[in-house]
């Protein structure tokens, strides 16, 4: 009788154990999938437009593709397209890829994604009225239809395997509502279907966002994320180390010491999309039309001084090529040139340029790149030792650009250029007769344009290589290094990893 | 009556003038449009978007329909924003009045007192004192004044935010860092015509029939010494609102000064015109108002 008792009383004990262990549980995964906390971002500038399809400014981005999410993801360890709101893709002939597109998705007001959304937002970039900037990434784009409620077809120009890495910009506007409010309606009261909803913004100053509840993937950790506008970077540290916001991204070098010597805040870097270039003219006559010349250069200059100097080791030397492990068409085998002074000054004797018979004109900007003058005045250094003349003019970037786009400055001169992760992209820049480009080759655009066209990516890899070696050994720039993209983050943050492209993934990241 | 109307007319003068400059530095500094295109863009798209934006046509043309938008009070599009570049920086104006306003309540509030004291004891320590904030105030680089105060009031003390607007808390210190020169220039034009003032023969009768020392400084000096210095706080108001743009820049502050300085970097030509039009008309205005009010308070002065 006795034990019957016993064993009543040891059910009963585990079955009140069993239900609470099952509240407690239940608790648990409730907190886990309600958003709490609230997440502050500082950033080098305030979104010029809250209309993510107007933009191609990353911080600008960073905001409005919390809005609006695009219709394909990259991996850039991988060099991988992944799902979002396209759930595959394939080509039924060269010139035509069919999307099939994620079904049960609303933007925040109610409004379906379908084939009819997806297919008026490709026609809508391919409009030059509306001025956007992915006009230019899908050139090769005839037009976009639905042919079913979730199956959209994009036809090209021409083969365009590229196409699906040009969607990982598409970000998804809903078509009614902006044919209601119109581009500027939009762009002060935006709506997606992204992780985060629109609250309000303080122009000049913030954007705040918070959860959307009913958000179709990985629901929203944090319930509210304000991105603040702080011009500087010593600024953003202050602030940071304030507590006034808990993340602060473009950090520089010098700014570290005093970041790390905080108890409650964490760096994080990577290698950015940013790569480092001088570029040398070889389209106006003179002696930079000369290839020795220009491969002179590239021994006379120190990238590993420069990378563990001036950037505190937040940089890599470029290896030789105008690409980085990120790129795909990125070539290995390739090694950047070796600082050697003495080969680079036997190499101008040789082009016909011995002693200090060569004089160059160098510009740089100020206050663009991570320590732009510094370098630009480096590099003159590093010149002038194998008797090179080179005149440096430092321009403020407004007037540098300008005036670089215009053709006027030459026949050096430092920048850097970040593109998609893709050797059509970044090798594209120095097309004959491209916006940017300061270099002119029959062979290497032919080994593009053929690669542009080319749907094997093994294929694809394999001209990539060839254009790479071009570049390699014509040396249009002297290659420098990859900048880093550095992040402080507020120990109260968990799960924050950077990207290479500087973008702000804030899924599964969390406030505590 | 005339003299009003001369003024405005001047001052219409002086906006068209302005408007002119603007247009031809901006215009010269070169083309912005494939700043908006990204670094892949081919030349043929650089040349799609100069027609879209209109910079394909002669620069007079540009010049001839750019003055017309203007007298009906249309400035152009901000080409980065997308939204008419005079809202811009009629949205931006009120965050640069704050601090302006700050700075200017302080420089009187400072200037005046501290300049008739240094002058009433000139030679002591308060007038050392007085003229040696003054100095400080002039010759201080506001960029320099703007960090160090962001560093001990806000990053070690805490006292004040280190970024932004929203509240007193936040014009503060911008407000004391655009105020300093003022405040120095005003001290010491305060100081020395009250010295003068005290020389004047009406002033030895004053405290030669007894008057009392407070009432011969307040009562007969300090009116007429205000003068020039009512003149030079009205002059200053332009150099606030041009300082505001450093200032605004040190503490990441979001007022037109920091909008302009963007602008100016990206070449948004729209914006950049639109700034400077906004501060030229309230700069007239301001010392319009200043040279009416002159003869309000000194009956000698008139305008026929």
């Amino acid at each position: 009788m006795d034990s019957v008792r016993k064993t009543v009383r040891l059910a009963t004990v585990l079955v009140v154990l069993v239900a609470l262990w099952g509240v407690l549980a239940g608790t648990a995964a409730f907190s886990q999938n309600a958003a709490s906390g609230t997440l502050r971002i500082a950033q080098g500038i305030y979104p010029e437009t809250l209309n993510a399809g107007r933009s191609t400014v990353q911080d600008t981005l960073n905001v409005d593709t919390q809005i609006n999410e695009p219709l394909m993801n990259f991996n850039y360890k991988t060099h991988e397209i992944l799902p979002n709101l396209a759930l595959s893709w394939k080509l039924s002939n060269p010139t035509t890829w069919v999307i099939q597109l994620r079904e049960g998705v609303t933007f925040t007001n109610g409004e379906p994604f379908n084939a009819e959304v997806a297919a008026w937002n490709v026609n809508w970039v391919l409009d030059p009225a509306n001025k956007a900037p992915l006009t230019t990434d899908l050139a090769l784009v005839q037009s976009a239809k639905a042919t079913g409620p979730y199956t959209m077809e994009v036809v090209s120009k021409q083969p365009f395997p590229n196409l699906p890495l040009a969607l990982t910009r598409l970000y998804l506007l809903p078509e009614k509502y902006m044919q209601t409010a119109g581009a500027d309606g939009f762009a002060k009261q935006p709506i997606g279907s992204g992780p985060y909803e629109f609250v309000s913004a303080t122009n000049g100053q913030s954007v705040a966002l918070k959860a959307n509840p009913h958000y179709w993937g990985h629901a929203p950790e944090i319930a509210n994320v304000t991105f603040y506008a702080i011009p500087q970077a010593a600024q953003r540290a202050n602030a940071l180390a304030t507590g006034e916001v808990e993340m602060a991204n473009h950090l520089t070098p010098d700014l570290l010491p005093l970041l790390t010597s905080h108890p409650n805040i964490a760096i994080a870097a990577i290698p950015s999309l940013r790569l480092m270039f001088v570029v040398l003219d070889t389209t106006k006559p003179g002696p930079l039309q000369n290839t020795k010349v220009r491969l002179a250069l590239n021994y006379a200059v120190d990238k590993q001084a420069i990378v563990k100097d001036l950037l505190r080791g937040y940089g890599r030397p470029l290896p030789g090529q105008p690409l980085s492990p990120e790129y795909f068409g990125f070539d290995g085998t390739l090694k950047a040139f070796p600082y050697n002074p003495t080969l680079a000054k036997q190499m101008l004797a040789e082009a016909g340029y011995p002693g200090s018979a060569l004089h160059l004109e160098f510009y740089a900007p100020q206050g663009r790149y991570t320590n732009d003058a510094e370098i630009a005045k480096a590099i003159t250094g590093q010149l002038q030792a194998i008797g090179v003349q080179v005149t440096l003019h430092v321009f403020d970037w407004g007037t540098f650009i300008t005036q670089f786009l215009q053709k006027k400055l030459g026949p050096m001169v430092f920048i850097g250029y970040s593109t998609q992760p893709d050797a059509d992209f970044q090798l594209g820049i120095v097309r004959c007769g491209q916006v940017y480009s300061y270099y002119c080759s029959t062979d290497f655009d032919a080994l593009l344009n053929k690669a542009t066209g080319t749907v094997d990516n093994t294929a694809r890899q394999a001209l990539y290589r060839q254009a790479d070696l071009i570049m390699h050994n014509t040396a249009p720039y002297i290659f420098l290094h990859q900048e880093y993209t550095i992040w402080g983050v507020s120990k109260t943050v968990r799960g924050f990893a950077p990207l290479p492209d500087e973008r702000v993934d804030l899924t599964g990241v969390s406030v505590h | 009556m005339a003299f009003v109307l001369r003024r405005l007319v001047q001052a219409l003068l002086t906006v068209f003038l302005t408007l002119t400059v603007v247009f031809i530095l901006a215009h010269l500094s070169g083309n912005p449009v494939a700043l908006y295109l990204p670094v892949t863009a081919s030349t043929e798209q650089v040349h799609a978007m100069e027609h879209l934006l209109g910079f394909d046509r002669p620069i007079y043309v540009q010049y001839a329909a750019y003055l017309w938008s203007a007298a009906h009070g249309d400035l152009g599009t901000s080409f980065s924003q997308n939204l008419p570049a005079l809202q811009l920086v009629l949205e931006r104006l009120p965050n640069t009045l704050y601090i302006t306003l700050f700075a200017l309540v302080m420089m009187i509030a400072v200037a005046i007192p501290f300049g008739i004291v240094a002058a009433t004891r000139s030679g002591s320590a308060a007038d050392f004192l007085g003229s040696g904030v003054a100095v400080f105030g002039q010759s201080v680089p506001v960029f320099w004044l703007g960090l160090v105060l962001v560093l001990v009031f806000a990053v070690r003390l805490r006292w004040f935010p280190t970024f932004g607007s929203g509240g007193l808390s936040h014009i503060v210190l911008p407000g004391v860092t655009l105020g300093a020169y003022s405040m120095g220039v005003v001290t010491r034009l305060v100081r020395s015509s009250m010295l003068e003032v005290f020389q004047a023969d009406f002033l030895r009768t004053a405290r030669a029939k007894g008057l009392p020392h407070l009432r011969v400084t307040l009562k007969h000096a300090l009116p007429n010494a205000i003068l020039p210095a009512l003149t030079m706080i009205g002059l200053q108001v332009a150099y606030l609102l041009g300082g505001a743009v450093v200032t605004e820049q040190v503490f990441a502050y979001p007022g037109m000064g920091q909008l302009a300085l963007q602008a100016i970097n990206s070449r948004d030509f729209n914006v950049v015109q639109a700034f400077v039009i906004v501060v030229a008309a309230i700069t007239v205005l301001v010392n319009t108002t200043t040279d009416i009010t002159y003869g309000w308070i000194d009956p000698r002065v008139t305008y026929e």
